[in-house]
């Protein structure tokens, strides 16, 4: 198949998701994931340079939003508790799929190591949309949750980072130039932002993506990565982000048009049904080490930290997806795990995103109080929804 | 018989079509009305912001909706309040009806395409069989 063609297919695809996924409500990630499946494995795509670099690209904006939607506010208040959790979540599934990974189904050393950096992630954006409907992320226990996710988030990409990466000076240059982009950024952004946030040409855009491009060539440079530096650096921004509405939707608008879907289907594109097939045993095997870690992890803590709702904590802090899938990409294309072994670790994050969820809602949902602050005459949205504000 | 009566809005035609029928009938039993509009999350998000942006939108679009559909019962001195809340059509309707004490949900049908019929299941067959109260579904 000719280039052109592959991309006309792929356009095809990425444009055929975003319906579906708009007529279903279902997410477009995983839509696109199961489009890439598709065209991968029934109508003879394969990635091309192109796809491949905007897809890497496409890891490093998700890991950066990831890291921008964190609210700093709910973290601090929560530390302690989201510390806890959210460690707890990580560690226990990490050692569980690694030691899977190592001793039952006998991965080499390294690609263990993704398997467990995969399979211990949890996908806040999938927490989120539960809470928000059941109205918790305005509540303490809703913020222990969220905290605790956007600690797990941290911790994977401070993996991915410090495991792979060799120690020499080109890594310790890597450090020191992140950091100081790092410590910069929150100094010119607010600048750039108000002077440029209006302007077309997109100055303020434009520079986000220079800096990830930095992060991105400092990670090749020195052999290691730029998830970390990304993640830190849209944590930094956060706070000024939140304040800039316009900028955060600009940013999204290039991410979910172009980044994300080339991420996302790329990631499909490599899943192989036949190894899928080929592993159906390990593939359960990972499936229920990792929510049964997650249980065991996250259980006991959920006990004492929102004691009404623990099992519902526990299930959603079981879901994973983004990085989870940022994770097996990495080990992918490093040439750390093959294909098969890829295949593997991405259907069972895909699993754990939509199981956990659909237990948690079916039968754990805590229930949904409207104490609508009624305001006659007025369209009132869910403002007036939840449980109050806990503590 | 009637004191407070919940319509289930969409943009549909057919949900245009339920809240003038729900209207009449307000006025003729001095019930009062609430227009809920529900946003379906999307399902397994990979981002908070396609989370944020759905839930942005949804309320954006029904907006228009909602205040011709107070307007109209404005003029005929109904009091109506219009709600949206994030989350599935049919539960959240149900779920509501529970909780504000309505007597009877009002919906349309064919609201929906069929792919999505057959995913999401029909609101309007949702709310009949589960609504704690009546339920009028409108042609
Ligand atoms: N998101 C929604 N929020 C509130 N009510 C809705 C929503 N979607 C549909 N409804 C109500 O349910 C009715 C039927 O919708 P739908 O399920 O789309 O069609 P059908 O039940 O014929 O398959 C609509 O006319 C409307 O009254
Ligand atoms: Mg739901």
């Amino acid at each position: 198949m000719s280039e052109s063609l592959a991309t006309l297919i792929f356009a095809v695809l990425v444009v055929a998701a975003s319906l579906i996924s708009v007529e279903l409500a279902i997410s477009i990630s995983i839509i696109e994931i199961v489009a890439g499946v598709i065209g991968g494995n029934f109508l003879g795509l394969h990635t091309v340079p192109w796809l491949e670099f905007l897809a890497s690209l496409g890891s490093i904006v998700l890991t950066f939003l990831a890291g921008a939607e964190v609210d700093t506010d709910s973290m601090r208040k929560k530390l302690k508790e989201s510390l806890l959790i959210g460690g707890f979540s990580l560690m226990v599934p990490f050692i569980g799929a690694w030691a899977f990974a190592y001793y039952v189904v006998h991965w080499s050393l390294r690609a263990s190591l993704i398997a467990g950096i995969a399979l211990s992630t949890t996908s806040l954006a999938v927490v989120y949309a539960v809470l928000v409907e059941t109205g918790l992320n305005t509540t303490a226990i809703g913020q222990i949750i969220m905290a605790s996710c956007f600690v797990t988030d941290f911790g994977t990409a401070l993996a991915l980072n410090v495991i792979f990466s060799e120690l020499s000076w080109k890594t310790l240059l890597f450090v020191v130039l992140s950091a100081l982009a790092i410590y910069l950024a929150p100094k010119v952004t607010p600048w750039l932002f108000k002077r440029y946030s209006e302007r077309v040409v997109e100055p303020e855009i434009k520079f986000i993506f220079l800096s990830l491009f930095f992060f991105m060539f400092l990670g090749a440079f020195s052999g290691s990565h730029a998830v970390l530096p990304a993640f830190i650096f849209g944590l930094v921004l956060s706070p000024i982000f939140n304040r800039h509405p316009v900028v955060q939707r600009k940013l999204r608008i290039v991410a979910f048009a172009i980044l994300t879907p080339a991420f996302f289907i790329k990631a499909g594109f490599s899943v192989s049904l036949r190894d899928i097939y080929l592993s159906l045993a390990p593939l359960v095997g990972f499936l229920v080490v990792k929510l049964v870690a997650k249980g065991i992890g996250v259980y006991p803590y959920a006990r004492r930290y929102v004691p009404q709702d623990a099992t519902f904590t526990t299930l959603l802090m079981s879901t994973g997806l983004t990085f989870g899938t940022i994770s097996s990409t990495y080990g992918l294309s490093a040439g750390i795990i093959n294909r098969g072994q890829f295949s593997v670790l991405v259907t069972v994050v895909l699993l754990s995103a939509v199981l956990p969820t659909f237990v948690a809602q079916r039968w754990f949902q805590p229930k949904v109080v409207f104490n609508g602050g009624l305001r006659p005459g007025a369209v009132t949205d869910e403002s007036g929804r939840g449980k109050g504000e806990g503590e | 018989m009637f004191k407070r009566i919940l319509v289930g809005m969409d943009t549909s035609e057919a949900a245009g079509r339920a809240f003038d029928v729900a209207l009449d009938l307000a006025e003729k039993y001095g019930a009062e009305m609430r227009a809920l509009f529900a946003v379906a999350l999307p399902e397994y998000g990979a981002t908070v912001g396609e989370v944020e942006e759905v839930r942005n939108e949804g309320r954006k679009i029904i907006a228009p909706v909602l205040e011709q559909a107070m307007a109209k019962a404005r003029r005929k001195n109904v009091p109506c309040e219009a709600r949206v809340y994030p989350g599935h059509p049919a539960e959240t309707l149900i779920n509501y009806a529970a909780q504000e004490q309505c007597d009877l949900v009002v919906v349309g049908r064919r609201g929906s395409s069929p792919a999505k019929r057959f995913l999401l299941g029909s609101v309007s067959t949702r709310v009949t069989q589960y609504a704690p109260c009546h339920v009028l579904v409108v042609k």
